[in-house]
């Protein structure tokens, strides 16, 4: 049915990829459905919710908001690139965990990523920079409560 | 796959751009916050998006003495850490503080929140408040609309088919300018069920220059400029906040009839106030 096609070059977690895309995939379906990347999670598939978050050049972006083709020349950064090749989990992974940040777990991967981003830009980050991350998610498990418990204890204030 | 089907360039230049976007069913594509989302329910079906960013000089904020120019490509998350914005347009940051969450202000351009033109947004009313102009480009040729023509209804504009926004120019305000945002939505961040947008430049107690519109409340934004005349008259030691509250009063008094005066009588004296407060604050 796609009319058009494009070659386009990302990398991902840190690997060189070279693919060929119709040009109306989501971002967010390049990940999961073309790269088996299913740990990027879409709620809504329109924004609001978070939950698709990935790192794109280093900064926040919605998946789902994105063409594949727009990510072209792009470094992208998922949930499974955050772990140490090991599988040993990540400090921001061990605080979610130490902290019971997390209940059924869809809305994880997009904080994570979000907090990934937070924690480069800023270390140390203020009870303002932790609310205004908290603005891009929806959490429909946890009150919200235990997360900013984590990202304090991140920040150092824990 | 969400979108139906369209084709898609990303010209390298802007005149294959234009002559791509002078085919019928051509669409500019920006940051996409707005437009990938309508794709995705299918409201919106373009034959081809035309992608502007590989084109060179859409990029960055210019100034001169008198104004800045913004390009389209800038994103909030770029203009909001302008420095330049933030001390000669401080309106155009503290709006930006309103807009979305990180992530969309991270992808979302000023350019294409103005073209979208939805009521509920920030930029449009700061845009007319700000006494902006847009240029817009055609294959044929450039013109400029001020911010105050170019709205022309809800997600309507003066735009036509085959343009685009190649700048947003707006005026500089005198060092040491203040602005105060205020609105009243569900959440932060979620879409504005009114707005107010003010910038102020005051010296010796006075004030030289008040910039004020009020978004949400009708299809495009209002700029209320008997607010922004009793503030410029207003001797030194005058309570701004509550003038401005009662200016804004007798404007909404004028609008009786429309469908939102009943609402707005109520909440935009309020905003007013507030907006003008926390300009206040900042001075
Ligand atoms: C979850 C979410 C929350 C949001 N919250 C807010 C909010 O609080 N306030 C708010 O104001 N907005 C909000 N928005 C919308 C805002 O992000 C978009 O309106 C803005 O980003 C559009 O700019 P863009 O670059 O993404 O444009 P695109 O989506 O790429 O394009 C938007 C429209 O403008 C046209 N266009 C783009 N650039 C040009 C150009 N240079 N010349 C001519 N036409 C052009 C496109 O063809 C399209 O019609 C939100 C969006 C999302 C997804
Ligand atoms: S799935 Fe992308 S924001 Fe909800
Ligand atoms: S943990 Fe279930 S949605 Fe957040």
């Amino acid at each position: 049915m796609s009319r058009d096609t494009r070659e386009i070059t990302v990398t991902v977690n840190g690997a060189p990829k070279r693919l060929t895309v119709p040009v109306r995939l989501l971002l967010s379906d390049l990940l999961r459905d073309v790269l088996g990347l299913t740990g990027t999670h879409v709620g809504c598939g329109q924004g609001p919710c978070g939950s698709c978050t990935v790192l794109a050049d280093g900064g926040t972006v919605r998946s789902c908001l994105m063409l594949a083709v727009q990510a072209d020349g792009m470094e992208i950064e998922t949930i499974e690139g955050v772990a140490a090749g090991d599988g040993a989990l990540h400090r921001i992974q061990e605080a979610f965990r130490e902290h019971h940040a997390l209940q059924c777990g869809f809305c994880t991967p997009g904080i994570v990523m979000a907090t990934v981003g937070l924690l480069r830009r800023s270390p140390h980050p203020s009870a303002d920079e932790r609310a205004e991350l908290m603005e891009g998610h929806l959490c429909r498990c946890t009150g919200y409560r235990n997360i900013d418990a984590a990202l304090a204890a991140l920040a150092g204030e824990g | 796959m969400k979108p139906a089907p369209f084709d898609y360039e990303s010209p390298a230049t802007l005149d294959e751009a234009l002559a791509l976007l002078d085919r019928p069913g051509a669409c500019p594509l920006a940051g996409g916050q707005s437009l990938i989302p309508s794709l995705s329910t299918r409201r919106m079906r373009p034959d081809l998006l035309v992608d502007l960013r590989r084109i060179p000089n859409l990029r960055g904020i210019d100034a001169d003495a008198h104004s800045l120019r913004i390009g389209p490509l800038v994103t909030f998350a770029e203009a909001a850490a302008s420095s330049e914005l933030r001390s000669a347009c401080p309106l155009v940051v503290e709006a930006i503080r309103h807009v979305g969450s990180p992530a969309i202000r991270n992808r979302g351009t000023l350019a294409g929140n103005l073209v979208w033109a939805d009521p509920a947004s920030e930029l449009p009313l700061v845009a007319v408040a700000l006494r902006a102009v847009l240029t817009l480009r055609h294959r044929d040729g450039v013109r400029e609309v001020e911010a105050a023509d170019f709205f022309l209804g809800a997600f309507e504009t003066a735009i036509r088919p085959g343009e685009i926004v190649i700048s947003i120019r707006i005026p500089k305000g005198a060092t040491g300018a203040r602005a105060g945002f205020a609105e009243v939505s569900l959440r932060r961040n979620a879409p504005a069920l009114a707005a107010v947008a003010v910038q102020i430049e005051a010296a010796d107690g006075r004030v030289r220059a008040a910039r004020i519109a009020a978004g949400s409340l009708q299809p495009t934004p209002m700029r209320l400029a008997s607010v922004e005349a009793a503030l410029e008259a207003a001797e030194p030691g005058t309570d701004l906040p509550a003038l401005g509250a009662l200016a804004a009063g007798q404007t909404i008094a004028g609008l009786a009839g429309q469908s939102t005066a009943g609402y707005a009588g109520t909440v935009l004296p309020a905003l007013v106030g507030r907006a003008i407060a926390s300009t206040l604050a900042a001075l």
